[in-house]
């Protein structure tokens, strides 16, 4: 016993007295405990001003994402719900396409998804990829399969081209999939206004931006939407402090959340915290679309979630904040 | 033989051959599973790591998530790596290994359910931690200021001291039960009009801090608790077996192929027979080789094993060390910071002293990790310097002696005829202070410690003597053991490291120690170290 801890220990003293950086994560508790007695919250990190992607596979995702191909009406793409000029979801209340059946839930921006631990309202999907037989196979967006869509794909030279110069095995669920998704993941907005504010650039804020990113911190919003993404890397029941559904009655299937996925009591009504990345443009609110402006959600959010009501001056100084977090999307060649 | 039956011999020669490539393929390679080990230690490393930023993120310390989300996504890659390797095994062994990935899935998948649903409680919980006693604090000097609310003002403060208090002790049903109840007064009290909203808020925060602290702390125990740590050592040593099985296997396999092969190649010329058996020598001793190469690598793993669970052992104690001391510096600085103004000098320097006995603790035990960590890995400095032992250890008791409180008395008796002696002096202090402490913490009020010191030859001999509670036999072997702590210690408060590093310390001297002890009546510790060994012991 004492041996192993004797090596642990030793390493640990090695990183202590600064003469090697060895296995410093594994100190890193002993530090922190050491040098950090009062709390600080961290920073939300910015967004990352490159992803690493294949650019051949991106485009071709791109291509893919924007091609109406996909639906077997030839009437939906993607980009019909996730507008890439237009905060990359479609700014409805709940999309309602004609010849569909209409969504259950407000369609939550694409940009940053790669970001979040979960995808989807109740965070059913861990991974971008198998998230993608959603869109295809459900009757609210495309209603088709991966065969028809990979069917209807082959029959067109320029896609037989754009994959076999790819991928070897040509056009395969595997391959169409992989395109798509690196594609997503390219889907990032970084160097928004407050992203260059956390990098240094001292006056990218204004005064009053930066009074609402305290009030956001000081009033606890920030226990909830935090992490790279200002949100995405946890669950919470939308009513912490106070029922939210009881008071605005008519509870759907869709309001039961995370409950739909795991079907345990406890997870009823709880969703993935949104991502708040880009959220002046990402309107209407919540998983309902039931908040059209973002002064009505923050004030919702203040009440039901943090039990402490905000006056307006305060919600509007976080909205002045909010706007902050408005990134640009770099990347992305139009066919 | 014709042209035509030599080509169907060449033919099932070739098939054989075919044959015994592919008994090699089922045979593990060994580059795979040393990555396949690598992944084990990985996982068990990142497991011991979300244990760590749990208990960080409950000691508040940390109050973002991005840090557990990572790790739980890395173990899952890991994970994911390990079960794409598993169809290197022959079939009948696959099924233990793969049925140990599979619990190891079950007991990954707990943890990460336990830790989703410890992040949303925590955040929920510090929220209202930190919030509560500002809302409160406003609410009741809002009534103070009036006359007729001041009663009122009483009952907000009930809620506030209780609540906090709990937050301090929370393991305390008292603390809990005073809390609740506190709550329970007020919220049946009738509220001035217009300030309902504010009593709600109170109130619903309070509430809130005493449900939700009793659940996160059962949540924090219940995710150190899932065994997968120990589900990834059982699959690695069902791997283990599967690949002696298939060695095995592989040699059998390859004798009846060799002599198949012998048979089919009578008819060849002497020079195939002759390439034949050199390419079967130079397998024997591949395979002689791969199995001593794995012999190391069990070997190896066996220590690196021990070194991982030692990590994750020592982690999760450490953190709970430092857990008690920097609760009672948070709350006694957010106290300070909420009513320091309003309290009492002496209520103040109480919290200071607090904070300050706190901090001490915390360097101490650092200071004594430290030490048993140098000596484990033989980088402990022995620095001796000549020293007049009788002086020194004078000094040593007269700053001892203010430490004892009233209820504790110390006789010393300090040979005048002990001479210089080469020692370390830091290390020497630990030995003496940490026993006396020891006898003292350990003895009933009233209690007589006596110390002694004499010379005995070419030795210095120290002797401690208490009548404490005494050190029941089961735990002697143990006794210097880091984190061990004595069955009998009750309440007394410690961390376990003090004897640790007194036998370290002994060691370093070339000394000897020895231990007589009485349960219930008392125990004696008597050190001996030879006073001028320095030539001896510089290397
Ligand atoms: C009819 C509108 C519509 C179309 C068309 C559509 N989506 Fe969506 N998308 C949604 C809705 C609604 C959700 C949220 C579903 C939920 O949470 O239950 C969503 C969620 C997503 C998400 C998860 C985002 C997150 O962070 O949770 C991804 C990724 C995504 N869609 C990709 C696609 C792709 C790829 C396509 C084209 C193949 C597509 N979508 C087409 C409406 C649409
Ligand atoms: C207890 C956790 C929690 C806290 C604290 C919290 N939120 Fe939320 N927030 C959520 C959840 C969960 C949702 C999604 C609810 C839904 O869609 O039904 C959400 C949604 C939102 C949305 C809508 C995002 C979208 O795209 O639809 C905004 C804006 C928002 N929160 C802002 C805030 C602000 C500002 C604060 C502080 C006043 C705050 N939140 C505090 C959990 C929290």
């Amino acid at each position: 016993m004492s041996h192993g801890l004797a090596i642990f220990v030793a390493t640990a003293l090695v990183a202590c007295n600064g003469e090697g950086a060895t296995e410093t994560a594994d100190v890193n508790l002993l530090e922190t405990a050491q040098t950090r007695a009062v709390s600080i919250d961290d920073p939300i990190e910015p967004i990352p001003l490159r992803v690493e992607v294949d650019a051949r596979k991106r485009a071709l995702g791109e291509r893919l994402f924007r091609d109406p191909i996909l639906s077997p009406d030839g009437a939906v793409a993607c980009t019909t719900c996730h507008d890439l000029a237009n905060g990359g979801d479609d700014g409805r209340t709940k999309s309602d396409i004609v010849g569909r059946t209409p969504a259950l839930v407000n369609t939550p921006s694409i940009f940053n998804a790669a970001f979040n631990f979960r995808l989807h309202w109740g965070g059913g999907y861990d991974e971008l990829a198998a998230q993608l037989k959603v869109p295809i196979e459900s009757p609210r967006v495309m209603a088709t399969s991966f065969d028809e869509v990979l069917s209807r794909l082959r029959t067109r030279p320029d896609y037989r081209d754009a994959f076999a110069g790819i991928y070897p095995e040509g056009i395969t669920q595997r391959s169409f999939t992989d395109a798509i998704v690196e594609f997503e993941r390219s889907l990032v907005t970084p160097n928004a206004a407050f992203d260059r504010w956390l990098r240094g650039e001292a006056d990218a804020l204004t005064e009053r931006e930066k009074e609402g990113y305290s009030i956001f911190k000081s009033h606890g919003c920030i226990s909830c939407h935090q992490g790279v993404n200002v949100g995405g890397n946890m669950f919470q029941k939308l009513g912490v402090m106070r029922e939210f559904f009881e008071e605005r009655g008519t509870v759907t299937e869709a309001d039961l959340g995370r409950y739909n996925v795991t079907k345990r009591d406890e997870d009823r009504h709880v969703f993935r915290v949104p991502s708040l990345r880009n959220v002046a443009v990402t309107g209407p609110y919540f998983h309902d679309g039931s908040a059209e402006t973002l002064e009505e959600a923050v004030q919702i959010m203040s009440v039901y979630q943090l039990g402490r009501p905000l006056d307006d001056d305060q919600v509007d100084a976080i909205v002045a904040f909010l706007r902050t977090l408005t990134g640009r999307y770099e990347g992305g060649t139009r066919p | 033989m014709s042209r035509a039956a030599r080509a169907v011999w060449i033919a099932a020669l070739l098939g054989a051959a075919g044959l015994a490539a592919d008994g090699w393929r089922t045979e593990p390679d060994p580059r795979v599973l040393d990555h396949y080990r690598r992944d084990i230690r990985e996982l068990q490393a990142l497991d011991a790591r979300i244990d760590g930023q749990v208990m960080q993120s409950r000691q508040a310390l940390v109050a973002h998530y991005d840090g557990i989300v990572q790790t739980m996504t890395d173990t899952n890659t890991v994970l994911a790596r390990l079960e794409r390797v598993e169809d290197l095994e022959g079939p009948a062994d696959r099924e233990r290994v793969v049925s140990g990935l599979g619990a190891l899935r079950a007991s990954l998948a707990e943890k990460a359910a336990l830790v989703e649903s410890f992040k949303s409680e925590n955040a929920i919980l510090r929220n209202s931690v930190r919030y509560f006693p500002i809302a409160a604090k406003r609410l009741r000097d809002e009534l103070a200021a009036s006359p007729e609310t001041q009663r009122l003002a009483a009952d907000v403060n009930d809620v506030l001291v209780s609540v906090l208090e709990l937050n301090e002790t929370p393991s305390s049903e008292e603390a809990w039960s005073r809390a609740q109840s506190s709550i329970d007064t007020l919220s049946v009290l009738v509220v001035p009009l217009g300030m309902e909203e504010d009593f709600e808020v109170v109130l619903r925060h309070a509430q809130t801090v005493v449900d939700r602290g009793v659940r996160v702390d059962a949540m924090t125990a219940d995710i150190l608790a899932v065994p997968s740590a120990s589900d990834a050592v059982a699959v690695d040593t069902a791997l283990e077996r599967a690949m002696r099985d298939a060695y095995r296997r592989a040699d059998h396999r390859k004798i009846v192929l060799f002599v198949t092969l012998l048979g089919a190649v009578v008819g060849l010329s002497v020079d195939i027979i002759l390439r034949l058996r050199r390419s079967a020598a130079q397998e024997r001793k591949a395979t002689a080789r791969l199995a001593e190469a794995n012999e190391i690598l069990v070997r190896e793993k066996e220590r690196e094993r021990e070194l991982l669970e030692l990590k994750s052992r020592f982690i999760s104690m450490t953190s709970h060390e430092f857990r008690t001391p920097l609760a009672v510096i948070l709350s006694s600085t957010e106290l300070l910071e909420a009513y320091g103004e309003r309290w009492t000098p002496a209520k103040r320097a109480d919290h200071f002293a607090r904070i300050k006995d706190a901090t001490a603790g915390m360097e101490q035990m650092l200071d004594s990790i430290l030490v048993i960590g140098k000596s484990d890995s033989g980088k402990l400095e022995y620095n001796p310097v000549r020293l007049d032992l009788a002086r020194w250890t004078h000094h040593l008791v007269d700053a001892f002696r203010p430490t004892l409180t009233k209820s504790h008395s110390l006789e010393a008796s300090i040979d005048a005829a002990l001479a210089e002696a080469c020692v370390d002096e830091k290390l020497l202090n630990h030995i003496v202070t940490n026993l006396l402490s020891n006898a003292v913490k350990y003895s009933p009020a009233g209690g007589v410690v006596r110390f002694a010191v004499k010379r005995d030859g070419d030795r210095a001999v120290f002797v401690v003597t208490d009548d404490g509670i005494g050190i029941p036999a089961q735990d002697q072997p143990m006794l210097f053991d880091s984190f061990h702590r004595c069955s009998n210690v009750g309440h007394i408060r410690g961390t376990g490291l003090g004897l640790a590093v007194v036998k370290r310390a002994i060691e370093a001297h070339r000394g000897e120690l020895h231990l007589a002890s009485d349960v219930g009546r008392g125990t004696t510790f008597t050190v001996s170290i030879p006073l001028g060994a320095l030539h001896e012991l510089v290397e």
